[in-house]
């Protein structure tokens, strides 16, 4: 009784205190509300945090069930004197999503991630690709293209890193990272339980590319939507045709950069007026802003003597002048 | 235009009509095309919210294609209306396609360039010209050609294997960047830097150039107007 009091009060003092926590009615974020509560005999290297953020799982789309509804059979006892928490927890996580979303299991059964963990226990289970405490609301259709990437990024593309960065260079990705929803993520072909392998000219990789372009036939299917980096595993044509226009982009503009820089260089001494002394050669631009500078200074001096000749000779004319009078 | 300057008009309505349509919906496809290219890079999401999104950009980049390919069908009709009908000369000094002097004349440009010898006198398209305006052609093949594959993806997967529309991302993308950085450093040099024409040569939207520009710029064409009597000599 008095520790129901307890959290009675808790409960109150939480609920004053301008958090939108979680609805806590089994009081377990009493403990694990704390950043600071950690498993002090961790049975392996994984992270001994057992602190779930309140206001991250009042945010999910999970906030109004009870811990319990997916923590089975941890209701009221520690946990890890109860089970063989890093095999057994796995096996409860999956009844656990199982009993309240049977056809995404159904789905989930027939895919090469339920093979994988069949095989292992290490293999991908629900919360691999959909997290658990932070699952977020939205609703089916209306995925918004920063939840499809993140999706991409964050769930597919931590095991499978190298098909997310080669399918980030097709135009699907591209367009998804600027914003544009319609375009496709992993799962808008691949199925969002069944994980299909999508190989080209499969009839299931027809009926995927036929969910948006609805024209596709077999042929369609060989795209390649994951083309290695150097297309390696690309038909030789397309290498072919990669290497004949990058050669083709080089080679035009430089030699296009390389014939308006010399043009420019020519215009240039036209202008500074050192044009046509056969200084034209490589670098003669260089040697030619620099005898132009040398020049300026010999025309200055001359200029300058000049000026004063021309005033010494009009003083002796007047002296002359004087003179014959 | 500057009171007693004689202009000859070198350009008709029509000249002027479809470069200007050519340099818009270039402008258009430019702007509008590489933030998806490039939408990892940090300039690109700005770009594309300029235009109010994928979706808009792609409608604007579509609608100008079009019209680019509209101009390009024009002008291969005009051509072979002047080919066939009136028939022109293709190498004749008139025509805009490539003949021997023009190599002889970027021999000369180039021996120019470095004092080596005079400014070649030049007929009445230069070779640069000619190259920009067979570039279009060019341009409109590689870009055009592989835009309608990624334009109907479906249609090109009825005639080819889809591997053909990894091979038009490809091309659309190298050729469209060779088209930008062409226009870009030598076709806006040629038309906005050369001593002759700073700050800008409007010939192509006037029509109208001056006959002392003319008599320098393209010696051999103004010495042939002369004898032709179809302008005053200087």
């Amino acid at each position: 009784m008095p520790l129901v009091l307890l959290l009675a009060i808790l409960v109150v003092l939480l609920g004053t205190s301008g958090i939108a926590w979680a609805r806590d009615i089994e009081g377990c974020l009493i403990c694990h509300g704390d950043p600071n509560f950690v498993d002090t005999t961790p049975t392996d290297d994984s992270d001994p945090s057992l602190y779930v953020d309140p206001e991250m799982f009042a945010e999910s789309v999970h906030a109004e069930n009870a811990c319990s509804s997916c923590h089975r059979g941890f209701v009221l006892t520690i946990p890890q004197h109860q089970v063989d928490v890093a095999k057994d927890f796995r096996q409860v996580a999956i009844e656990a999503c199982e009993s309240c979303h049977p056809e995404a299991f159904m789905q989930y059964q027939t895919s090469n991630h339920a093979k994988l963990y069949y095989e292992d226990d290490a293999g991908p289970i629900c919360i691999s690709c959909h997290g658990s405490h932070a699952i977020r609301r939205v609703r089916l259709g209306e995925e918004t293209a920063d939840f499809k990437m993140s999706m991409a990024r964050d769930s597919c593309g931590r095991c499978h890193e190298d098909k997310f960065e080669q399918a980030r260079e097709e135009f699907h990705f591209k367009a998804l990272s600027l914003g544009y929803e319609r375009a496709a993520t992993c799962f808008d072909c691949h199925g969002f339980h069944e994980n299909l392998a999508l190989h080209s000219g499969e009839p299931e990789t027809v009926e995927a590319c036929r969910q948006c372009h609805p024209g596709a036939n077999e042929g369609f299917t060989y795209f390649q939507m994951h083309l290695e980096e150097g297309l390696k595993n690309a038909w030789w044509g397309v290498r072919a045709v990669y290497l004949f226009f990058s050669t083709l982009l080089i080679v035009v503009l430089v030699t296009g950069i390389a014939y308006t820089t010399v043009h420019f260089q020519k215009e240039t001494r036209i202008m500074l007026g050192v044009a046509g002394r056969g200084v034209g050669r490589l670098f003669g631009f260089i040697r030619a802003l620099e005898e132009e500078s040398v020049r300026g200074a010999v025309e200055d001096r001359v200029a300058e003597a000049e000026a004063e000749a021309e005033s010494k000779r009009e003083v002796k004319a007047d002296v002359d002048k004087e003179g014959g009078e | 235009m500057e009171e007693g300057r004689d202009y000859y008009v070198r350009f008709n309505w029509y000249h002027r009509l479809s470069h200007f349509v050519m340099m818009t919906t270039f402008i258009g496809c430019t702007l509008t095309g590489p933030p998806l290219k490039y939408s990892y890079d940090f300039w690109a999401q700005s770009m594309m919210s300029f235009w109010g999104g994928v979706h808009n950009a792609g409608l604007i980049h579509r609608v100008m294609a079009g019209f680019m390919v509209a101009d390009f069908v024009i002008h291969a009709l005009y051509l072979a209306y002047w080919v066939v009908i009136k028939k022109a000369g293709i190498f004749g000094p008139d025509s805009i396609f490539f003949r021997k002097k023009d190599l002889a004349d970027l021999v000369g440009m180039v021996k120019w360039f470095f004092d080596r010898g005079e400014r070649p006198r030049f007929e009445r398209f230069t070779f640069w010209e000619k190259f920009d305006w067979f570039a279009v052609f060019w341009g409109i093949a590689m870009i055009g050609t592989s835009g309608f594959a990624l334009w109907f993806p479906t249609v090109t997967g009825q005639f080819v294997s889809g591997i053909f529309l990894n091979v038009a991302r490809i091309i659309h993308g190298d050729e469209a960047i060779l088209a930008i950085g062409w226009i870009l450093f030598v076709h806006l040099y040629n038309s906005h830097l050369r001593m002759n024409v700073f700050p800008m040569d409007p010939v192509i939207f006037t029509g109208r150039m001056p006959v002392e520009h003319l008599k320098h710029d393209k010696a051999a064409w103004y010495d042939r107007l002369v004898q032709e009597g179809k302008i005053k000599p200087e």
